[in-house]
């Protein structure tokens, strides 16, 4: 079956299907955003004028061009995952491994963090990184929840964010304590399918969330989402600075490595890759002409420079670049020379990002001195 | 005296000012030229700051020439919040600013420090205070499973957890120990600020329609609630406490609030200032001047209530009884800290107010360009100086 057939096949059985069509309405299915490879700067601004975009022109290429497709993407790999649990616990291979799980497990943690990176409208309303990952996951009480396991989504909700979403099905797919009996299989498949679920209702609030079109007049107020997807995008920098490369390294034990946010299954970087990816296209632009309003992405450079604002455009750009020499090709385990440099170039773009690129701007941070605490 | 150390601390400033901006600064503290602290010398403040983006913790002092100079500094991994002396001791304990993960306990007489990281589960709110006699210590946590505030109880030598109590609602900021009398029991108060806040994705406020904020009095023995008021417009978030304490006067507790409400206008125009009595339970003062709806710090004064109002660049004060008294411009007021003999000292933006009587004295603070304070500073208490 081809991935758009297995959505449709599993979402008449789990009651999503306005959500599947939804989905594979529209654009292709494989419209998966840029991989963090190292950004050329585009100069093309050099020679072509740069449109003037409005607020609310640049929150809907947000929408359109830089959310919808990692929505997409994460809809697609979190369903694939999904099925591939049900149907290996439903049937056993023979020569069973699990690889294949593995690696639909880890296809889904790169679209996810690239869509949750930049935490920004329905993954904030729902709050969907505390309901699918949830950081570290407790195995005591995974084990605790395995002793009578639910059997329906409804039921997951009575049951702790440590035991649910991708940490805890990462932990049952690598770690040797994970029991592997029928009973853990379906408990992971109906985590599975809850991150799956999620990942849908994300995607429909994507959408929900991109204009029809048949309008030209200017929303009244742009500016609260404008505001929060720029405060948060500086949110998205600290927190690959800190939380996933600073602080592991930080507060690591004499002569232990770092305990990285994913080191059970060793794909720390791919996080940190997709996630500086989510964070760079919002800000540079790495190819090709600025587009027209509604044609393409518009990264922050590009709308600064739409209004003249060059030097913080070129701020930015430099910023971005260094980063993205410092970040490509980290991996783990990282030597701590090169990680302690990502953190420093991080901390460069988000001076930059607070200094010059917010005032210019004129988005008040929530991460400056007067708001509020 | 001060001047057989002004070398020196020529000296800490440069190397202050060198190592802030070269980036070059030892990982954690390693500040090896501290000067001791006697009971002879001129105030000091420890405080929290920025230089180009990179946080600070140390101590400030201010000197005989009309300035106040950094004299120790410990470089911070993420920004800092609030900063509190231990009682007796010459130790501060820095906390990280929410969401946090990390607290700092270092001395005012040597270079030592140390760093303890919270659980995985939990993050610091910015606050902490030391139980009277300095054996305990007391931060406010969000559970991040839950969401529920929490009154992390540490010994305050190792900074290990304890117990962990409820507060009763959720996103409490700062806490203060109640003065002997007020309560039957040792008691702690704490302002649950009430603002839903996603500490996992950063500082966004999502469903401010849900808004809970509330005062909570906490038996500090156990834990159990003895008391929670609430003020009538949920919007106004409750989040900075201290204490006026005057003879024969019963103590009054100031709480500064921070306004959350959707329209700007009813948020520039919404009160900063909350009174708390045992008598007569938690009220916002009704007319106040037009701070722009946010109090970013309180400090108890001589005469009654200090709050640092950076959005209005002001430092607004009012009488114990709540009645507004003349307001000290300061761009980009926030901390306050008071004590009778020093005055009001007011911090802003590369200068600062000291208020003795009626008569504010400018201090400039002599840091190397866009030194930025943050929200709090705390005046040192000397060593064998009364407590």
């Amino acid at each position: 079956m081809n991935p758009t057939t297995v959505l449709r096949h599993h979402a008449a059985r789990w009651a999503l299907g306005p959500l599947v069509a939804l989905m594979v309405a529209g654009t292709s299915l494989a419209a998966a955003p840029s991989p963090a490879a190292e950004a050329p700067p585009s100069r093309t601004w050099q020679r072509q004028a740069v449109p003037y975009y409005t607020p609310s022109q640049w929150v809907d290429a947000v929408w359109h061009f830089h959310q919808r497709p990692r929505a997409k993407q994460f809809a697609l790999d979190a369903q694939t995952l999904a099925v591939l649990l049900e149907r290996t616990c439903a049937r056993p291979p023979a020569n069973d491994t699990p690889a294949q799980r593995r690696e639909a497990w880890s296809r889904t943690l790169d679209s996810w963090s690239a869509l949750s990176a930049v935490a920004i409208g329905p993954t904030l309303e729902r709050r969907s990184v505390r309901h699918i990952d949830f950081q570290p996951a407790r195995p005591a009480m995974i084990g605790q929840v395995l002793a009578s396991p639910p059997t329906r989504l409804d039921e997951l909700d009575r049951i702790g964010a440590p035991a649910r979403g991708l940490p805890a099905l990462e932990w049952w797919l690598w770690s040797p304590d994970a029991p592997q009996d029928a009973a853990a299989c379906q408990y992971a498949t109906l985590l599975a399918r809850q991150v799956a679920h999620e990942a849908l209702a994300l995607l429909q609030g994507v959408q929900a969330r991109i204009p029809d079109g048949g309008s030209d007049d200017e929303p009244a107020d742009a500016a609260p989402a404008f505001g929060e997807i720029v405060n948060q995008w500086v949110g998205a920098i600290e927190g690959l600075r800190w939380r996933e490369l600073g602080k592991p390294q930080a507060s690591a034990r004499l002569n232990q490595p770092p305990r990285f946010s994913r080191q059970l299954s060793g794909q720390s970087a791919r996080v940190w890759m997709a996630q500086w990816a989510a964070i760079r296209d919002l800000a540079v632009q790495t190819n090709g002409p600025a587009p027209q309003a509604g044609e393409g992405p518009i990264p922050l450079e590009t709308y600064l420079r739409g209004r003249g604002l060059n030097g913080p455009a070129q701020a930015l750009s430099q910023a971005v670049r260094d980063a993205d020499h410092h970040l490509k090709g980290l991996s783990e385990p990282a030597p701590a020379k090169r990680v302690r440099a990502a953190v420093r170039s991080l901390e460069q773009l988000k001076r930059v990002a607070e200094a010059q690129v917010a005032p210019a701007l004129q988005v008040s941070l929530g991460f400056s001195d007067a708001d509020g605490d | 005296m001060p001047m057989a150390t002004d070398p020196l601390r020529r000296h800490l400033l440069l190397r202050t000012s060198v190592l802030a901006l070269s980036g070059l600064a030892a990982r954690d503290t390693a500040w090896a030229g501290v000067r001791p602290l006697t009971k002879e010398d001129a105030p000091e403040l420890i405080a929290n700051w920025q230089v180009g983006g990179q946080a600070w913790t140390g101590r400030l002092r201010a000197g005989p020439s009309g300035h106040l100079q950094v004299v120790q500094a410990l470089k911070l991994p993420t920004r800092a919040h609030g900063c509190v002396q231990a009682p007796g001791r010459h130790e501060v304990l820095t906390v990280a600013r929410r969401p946090g993960d990390w607290l700092l306990k270092w001395s005012l007489d040597n270079a030592r420090s140390q760093r303890h990281w919270i659980e995985d589960d939990h993050v610091f709110n910015g606050h902490a205070v030391f139980s009277p006699d300095g054996r305990r210590v007391f931060t406010t946590e969000t559970h991040l499973d839950t969401g529920d505030g929490v009154v992390g109880v540490r010994d305050a030598h190792s900074l290990e957890r304890l117990a962990s109590w409820s507060t009763a609602g959720w996103d409490p900021h700062e806490l203060v120990w109640a003065p002997e009398g007020v309560f039957e029991r040792p008691t702690l108060m704490v302002a649950n600020g009430g603002i839903p806040y996603q500490p996992e994705t950063g500082r966004a406020k999502v469903g401010l329609d849900r808004m809970a904020p509330s005062l909570v009095a906490l038996d500090a023995t156990t834990g159990q609630v003895c008391g929670q008021w609430r003020l009538p417009d949920p919007r106004l978030s409750v989040r900075h406490l201290a204490w006026h304490q005057a003879p024969d006067q019963p103590p009054v507790l100031g709480v500064a609030l921070q306004a959350e409400h959707d329209d700007p206008s009813q948020r520039a125009a919404a009160p900063v200032l909350a009174l708390w009595r045992r008598d007569t339970g938690l009220q916002a003062l009704p007319a106040q001047p037009d701070l722009a709806g946010y109090g970013g710090a309180i400090t108890g004064t001589d005469t009654g209530f200090a709050i640092g109002a950076p959005r209005a660049h002001r430092v607004a004060r009012w009488t114990a009884r709540g009645d507004a008294l003349e307001p000290l411009a300061l761009p980009d007021a926030c901390p306050v800290a008071g004590r009778v003999g020093t005055g009001l000292w007011a911090g802003g933006r590369a200068s600062a107010r000291q208020l003795v009587g009626r008569t504010p004295q400018p201090w400039s603070i002599a840091t190397p360009d866009g030194l930025l304070l943050d929200n709090h500073w705390a005046l040192v208490t000397p060593r064998d100086a009364p407590p």
